[in-house]
Formats: structure tokens, C-alpha cells, sequence
């Protein structure tokens, strides 16, 4: 509101108490020498300049310190969107790296199953190979291990028998070997021996 | 055989002509020298120089006493005493085999289970002669393990005819 606005208010106030005059002329007088409300006119022209100069200062100095103020925290609030825009950004970047990292995780992983899958095929292939040949090896040595243990049966009892052969032999003979059979020995070793020729050292 | 062997067995025979009974001395240590090579104990005892001499002497006082001549006894005792007991089987062979020699004859040691007759010996004396052309002296060892027949060593070679030769044969046939 300017001060040619305030003017014609205190104007149109002070009119009105005029209209009023039935108080008497004593009165009127006190009101319009010592009004309370009003005051008095050097002070409120006093007052009014210095609400102006207030009011002018305050547009000359506090309105653009309000406005730098203003303009500072627009700045900063810029700024702070400049920032989370670009930290967004750099968020969609990383989302699109971490996908195309995705995509080539999956290749990969495909790769390497399909890698494995090989390697295992030729490692069963492998151990497939060595087990038959380990059960061929182990075959033949049982074969070996049966025909020697057949043949080591077979000479065990053939000892065996020949043993029990001879333990018999060698009693009937003792049984038999009475003196006219010894007697008989004797003349049958003399008889062979002065037939025969044998050389000495 | 060592030189000490035979140094013993011509002491044995020059002992044994001059007492005069040197077939009967040759033939008692024969027999002793043979109890001795089947005898390891008997052997090992009078080898034995941790034993006494005169322990060792009176051991072949004790088992020849009055079974051999005082000659043969004498003999024994005199190596068992100088610590050849051992070596007696060896003197007694060589002595055997000189005295032989000294009538142009071989030793022939005849193995049998049983005693040979006195005609069973002259007629096998005189079959090794045939078969060697050698005239030998018989000694007969009486030997069970022989089982019958006869085994005849003359030197080295050695003709068996024993029933346990026979039996051996059978062994490594069947074996």
C-alpha cells in the first residue's frame, strides 16, 4: 500500500469523526488537537516517511537479498536435480551394463556347461576305457592265479599220493625184506655186478 | 687228504705192523671210525677241546675197554688225547686204504641191512674184480637204512643195489 493510500484513509477516517459533531465544540476541538488513535500530524507524516524509507530500504536492500536468497536455494535445488539426474543416469547406465552383463553371464554359462558337458563325455569315455581293461587285467590274472592254483593242487596231491605211495611201498618192502629175501638181494647184486663192467677212478 | 691225516695213519700202520697184529688193529679201527661217522655226538665230544684230554681218553677208555685191543685203544686214546678226535674217521680211512695199497689192493666198502656171509664176501670180492679189474679188500658196514641189497663204493664210484636206492627211484618216478 502506498503512502498516497495510507493519506486518504487517515483523510477519510478523520471525516467521519467530523460527521459526528453532535458531541459539542469542545470536544471536537480535543479530538482533533490530542486524537489518541491519530496522533499527531508531524508524527504521523514523521512516522509515514519513515515507514517509507523503511519500506524503501527494505526494497532496495532486503528484495534483491530475498531474491539472492531466492536464487541461491533455486541454485542449490537445481543443483540437487542436476545431481540426482545424473546419479539416475549413471544408475540406468549401470542397469544397462548389469544387463548386457547378464546376457553375456548366461553365454557364458551356456558355454561352459556345454564345455563340461565334453570334458565329462571324455573322462567317462576315458574311464569307461581304463575299467574295461582294468577288468580284463584282473580276468586274466584270475585265469593265471585258477591254473596255478589248479596246477599246485594238482602237484600237492600228486606229492600227496606219492608219499602215501611210497609210506606203503616202504612198509610192504620192510614186511617182505626177511632173510632169504636179503640173502637173495645179496646173490642177485653179485651175480648183476660180476657181469657187468664198471670203471673206477 | 691233509698231510696230517696221513702222518697218522702211517704212525697207525707202523704201530700196528710191529705189534704184529695189524689186520685185527685196521679192523677195530675201522669199526670205530664208522660208530664215530654215525655218531655226531660221540664225534663232536672227542672234538671237543674245551673238554679234558684225560676226560676225552677215559670216554674211549670206557666204550672200547675190553672190546678192542689195547692197540686199537691205545691208538684212539693217543689222537683223541693230542685234540684230533675229529679227524679219527679220516685217519682210519686212510690208514685202511694204506694198508690195502701195501698189498696191491683196493678198498671196497660194502653197505648192507645184514651181515654178509663169509663165501657171500669172497664171491663179491671177486665180482667187483671182475667188473673193475681191481682186487680188493671188502669192509662191510652194517647199514639199516640201506633196507637190502648192497651198496659198494671203490674210491670214488659208487654201485648201488639197495632196496632204498630202488625205493628213490620210485619217488622221483611218481614225484
Amino acid at each position: 500500500m502506498s503512502a498516497t493510500t495510507i493519506h486518504v484513509l487517515f483523510a477519510q477516517t478523520a471525516s467521519g469523526a467530523s460527521g459526528q459533531t453532535t458531541a459539542g465544540t469542545t470536544t471536537e476541538a480535543t479530538a482533533k488537537s490530542h486524537n489518541s488513535f491519530y496522533g499527531d500530524k508531524n508524527e504521523l507524516y514523521w512516522g509515514t516517511a519513515a515507514f517509507l524509507i523503511l519500506f524503501a530500504l527494505f526494497i532496495w536492500k532486503g528484495v534483491p537479498l530475498v531474491k539472492k536468497a531466492a536464487a541461491k536455494r533455486i541454485q542449490r535445488i537445481t543443483d540437487e536435480i542436476a545431481v540426482a539426474e545424473k546419479g539416475k543416469a549413471d544408475a540406468e547406465r549401470e542397469l544397462t551394463t548389469l544387463k548386457a552383463s547378464l546376457g553375456n553371464a548366461s553365454v557364458d554359462a551356456e558355454a561352459i556347461i556345454a564345455d563340461a558337458r565334453t570334458r565329462a563325455d571324455v573322462v567317462k569315455a576315458d574311464l569307461t576305457a581304463r575299467a574295461a581293461a582294468d577288468v580284463d587285467a584282473s580276468t586274466q590274472r584270475a585265469r593265471i592265479e585258477i591254473e596255478a592254483s589248479k596246477h599246485q593242487a594238482f602237484a600237492d596231491l600228486q606229492a600227496e599220493v606219492a608219499a602215501m605211495t611210497l609210506t606203503a611201498t616202504h612198509a610192504v618192502v620192510q614186511e617182505n625184506l626177511t632173510g632169504d629175501v636179503q640173502s637173495d638181494l645179496i646173490e642177485q647184486f653179485i651175480t648183476q655186478l660180476g657181469a657187468q663192467k664198471v670203471g673206477t677212478a | 687228504m691233509s698231510d696230517l691225516v696221513q702222518s697218522y695213519a702211517g704212525a697207525f700202520h707202523a704201530i700196528a705192523a710191529a705189534e704184529g697184529n695189524l689186520a685185527v688193529v685196521e679192523e677195530e679201527l675201522f669199526r670205530v671210525g664208522q660208530a664215530l661217522e654215525a655218531n655226531d655226538e660221540l664225534r663232536s665230544t672227542l672234538g671237543d677241546l674245551s673238554i679234558p684230554a684225560a676226560r676225552r681218553q677215559q670216554v674211549i677208555e670206557d666204550v672200547l675197554g675190553g672190546k678192542a685191543s689195547a692197540t686199537t685203544t691205545g691208538l684212539v686214546s693217543l689222537v683223541v688225547g693230542a685234540g684230533r678226535g675229529a679227524d679219527l674217521p679220516a685217519i682210519v680211512r686212510a690208514l685202511v686204504d694204506r694198508s690195502a695199497a701195501s698189498r696191491n689192493r683196493a678198498v671196497a666198502e660194502v653197505r648192507s641191512a645184514v651181515p654178509l656171509s663169509a663165501d657171500q664176501t669172497t664171491r663179491l670180492a671177486a665180482a667187483i674184480t671182475a667188473a673193475t679189474g681191481k682186487d680188493v679188500e671188502i669192509k662191510v658196514v652194517i647199514d639199516p637204512s640201506v633196507l637190502g641189497g648192497l651198496v659198494t663204493q671203490i674210491g670214488d664210484t659208487v654201485i648201488d643195489g639197495s632196496v632204498r636206492h630202488r625205493l628213490n627211484q620210485v619217488r622221483e618216478a611218481i614225484a
